[in-house]
């Protein structure tokens, strides 16, 4: 697939913006400047890339609680200030500070993120009838992991957005960990998750979630697809999760379960992080030059200083109208 | 006046509404052709693409709702029972009525829940249920519970025209009962109470089919034992019109509740400690209740040891006037069950 030097360099750039939060985020929460939580995505900042580069404003996204959704909203266009405030529960931030790690950007098609795994999938099937009945084209994509798949949302939801050919994505990341449960102990069958939309008519793929441009070049046909209103498909992005599932506690898929997540597996697979695979290949293809990478890196880590600085310098949530929140006009 | 059906009165806002409003849209298991007669003509009227006839999958019946009710349209969920409710009780507890609030206010949520509630047709524990007890106690949703045909249509044209989750509670033993609706425009208020028959004795809070059977059983109270009751109808649940129920407790010093879910943490547990709080000093005499036991609903004829019964409707108004004979309806007063 052509790409332009602007895209690749895009890319290159919004993985490393994105690993940059999450390490300014992290650095808050052990700082003690975050009260709430923060559940690490490093090692999936690639798929979430991709993704924010192949949509318009005004189509919709729903993220899951990986990672916070910052490697999808920040690709998508959110401003990482408005995430980083909204975890400082501050009056800046996404969601006014009142949902201390949830933030919607309507504007860009962004309503935030369900507390309970595989939440989101019935809203974005919501939101990709709401794109069917505009008739202009718009598309949803509705992100989850492989933990997600245990839940009959995502069933029902593929299920009616098969039967109606709603133009939706099914955006499976699929890490292997569900909290920290291996999905062999969860799921008996052996193949990709992706078998999961032959039942439902859809097309599918299964793709590596490490190689930001295998990702984009099988989103772009998804996407497609479903603007030209020839319904969903299912992409399962296999990816890698170096963390636990929350920050602040083991990993305790490493300690428990037979070892099924053994210390050298985790460093076995930060062989294969997105960012460095990626950028070897743009130094071997001369897209950039090392000073180029360089500079990205610098100017991310840069970013997120500053928006550190601007959450920490916002006020406080008044005591907000509770009722106007509760109940619109 | 012309008189209409229940249903036939659902039916016209929903026409209606569908017609004034093509964010409108109607979805739900069978609801092209729903089991109460509420759906005629729309699918005729309205196609596929506005009636959507769904698999049982309530999930995702009522979380795409939300979904698509913050992206722009005006859904109207049919529930064909309210007891499927549970089924997706994710999308209305956590998302329905809190997403609104969570997001900082940043998003509305259009979206009517239309379902019918309610015993008297022997149907057993997983079809007679009424709910509202679930649904008061959640922040962030509209219940109305219409008791007559006109509340019926100007509630729900109201509904629909809310910009916020609003959960409709259609009785299905009203669903044939007729009353008087205007052909002319109109809609029914929420947060405003109805004195359904006006009185100066004891006041009676009462909701959906209450309503009728309190009627009944209040014609006999003032025919044999010269008893003025004063049913007030609150008609919506959230926003709840105290006003109205305090100011006729001031004035008769009594209180009966009547309400047909589950008595146990239930809506007259509510209504009774509002009181207490707000007209305590007025009252002559405890509060009483008639409302469901605490058992799940039975079947057939068993089931008429569990709901509210008229007699006890009539026998809670004597004693909490301190009366100590009795109005005896034996076939006087009868319920829509079989047996």
């Amino acid at each position: 697939m052509k790409m332009s030097k602007d895209l690749m360099v895009k890319l290159y750039k919004n993985m490393v913006r994105v690993r940059a939060l999450e390490e300014k985020i992290i650095e808050c929460l052990f700082a003690g400047k975050i009260a709430t939580f923060y559940h690490s995505g490093a090692g999936q900042e690639a798929p979430g890339v991709a993704l924010g580069a192949l949509l318009n404003d005004d189509d919709y996204l729903y993220y899951q609680h990986r990672s916070h959704g910052i490697n999808k909203c920040v690709p998508k266009g959110v401003d990482p200030k408005l995430i980083i405030a909204e975890h400082f529960g501050r009056a800046t931030g996404g969601a006014g500070g009142i949902a201390g790690f949830h933030y919607a950007k309507p504007e860009l098609g962004i309503f935030g993120f369900a507390g309970l795994v595989a939440g989101e999938i019935t809203l974005a099937t919501g939101a990709a009838i709401a794109c069917q009945m505009n008739g202009r084209g718009q598309v949803t994509v509705s992100c989850f992991g492989d933990g997600a798949t245990g839940r009959g949302t995502v069933h029902e939801s593929m299920l009616m957005a098969s039967a109606w050919k709603l133009p939706v994505i099914f955006f499976c990341e699929n890490n292997m960990m569900a909290q920290w449960t291996h999905i062999k102990l969860t799921h008996p069958r052996k193949e990709d998750l992706s078998e999961f939309a032959h039942y439902y008519g859809m097309p599918s793929a299964t793709v590596d979630g490490q190689d930001v441009i295998a990702v984009y070049e099988a989103v772009k046909p998804a996407i497609e697809r479903a603007r030209a209103g020839e319904g969903p498909s299912f992409l399962e992005i296999k990816t890698l999760r170096y963390a636990g599932h929350v920050e602040g506690l083991p990993d305790y898929s490493v300690e428990h379960q037979g070892g099924m997540r053994a210390p050298e597996e985790v460093e076995e697979m930060k062989k294969r992080d997105p960012i460095a695979l990626y950028r070897e290949a743009l130094l071997k293809k001369n897209v950039v030059t090392a000073e180029e990478i360089t500079k990205m890196n610098e100017e991310a880590k840069a970013e997120m200083e500053e928006a550190m600085r601007f959450a920490e310098g916002s006020p406080w949530p008044a005591r907000p109208d509770f009722d106007k929140l509760l109940f619109a006009e | 006046m012309r008189e209409i059906l229940y249903n036939a009165a659902l039916n016209e806002a929903m026409h209606e509404e569908m017609s004034r409003d093509d964010k409108v849209y109607y979805i739900g298991e069978e609801c092209a052709e729903d089991t109460w007669g509420t759906s005629t003509g729309l699918f005729e009227k309205f196609g596929k693409a506005r009636v959507k006839n769904t698999a049982i999958s309530e999930a995702a019946i009522l979380g795409s709702s939300v979904g698509a009710a913050m992206a722009g349209y005006r859904p109207i969920v049919n529930l064909m029972f309210a007891d499927f409710y549970v089924c997706g009780a994710d999308e209305v507890l956590n998302k329905a009525a809190k997403w609104r609030f969570a997001n900082g206010g940043k998003v509305t949520i259009p979206l009517v829940v239309r379902t019918p509630i309610g015993g008297y047709s022997g149907l057993g524990p997983d079809h007679s249920q009424c709910l509202e007890s679930l649904f008061m106690r959640t922040p962030g949703l509209k219940i109305a519970i219409p008791a007559t045909p006109y509340d019926a249509k100007g509630l729900l044209k109201t509904a629909i025209r809310d910009n916020n989750p609003v959960i409709f509670l259609e009785h299905k033993n009203l669903m044939g009962t007729t009353g008087p609706v205007p052909e002319e425009e109109y809609t029914v208020p929420f947060g405003v109470a109805d004195i359904k028959r006006a009185g100066t004795d004891v006041t009676v809070f009462a909701t959906g089919y209450m309503v009728k059977l309190m009627l009944d059983v209040s014609r006999h109270l003032q025919e044999e034992k010269g008893i003025s009751t004063e049913i007030v109808d609150p008609r919506t649940l959230e926003p709840l019109d105290m006003e109205t129920v305090i100011a006729s407790v001031k004035k008769t010093k009594h209180l009966v509740i009547v309400d047909e879910d589950t008595k146990r943490c239930g809506v007259g547990a509510e209504i009774a400690m509002q009181v207490m709080e707000n007209a305590f000093d007025y009252l002559d005499a405890p509060v009483k209740r008639v409302q469901a036991a605490n058992y799940p609903i039975a079947a057939c004829s068993v089931e008429k040891y569990i709901l509210p019964q008229p007699q006890e409707m009539a026998d809670a108004v004597m004693e909490v006037l301190g009366r100590s004979d009795r109005l005896d309806l034996t076939g006087k007063v009868k319920t829509a069950s079989m047996v």
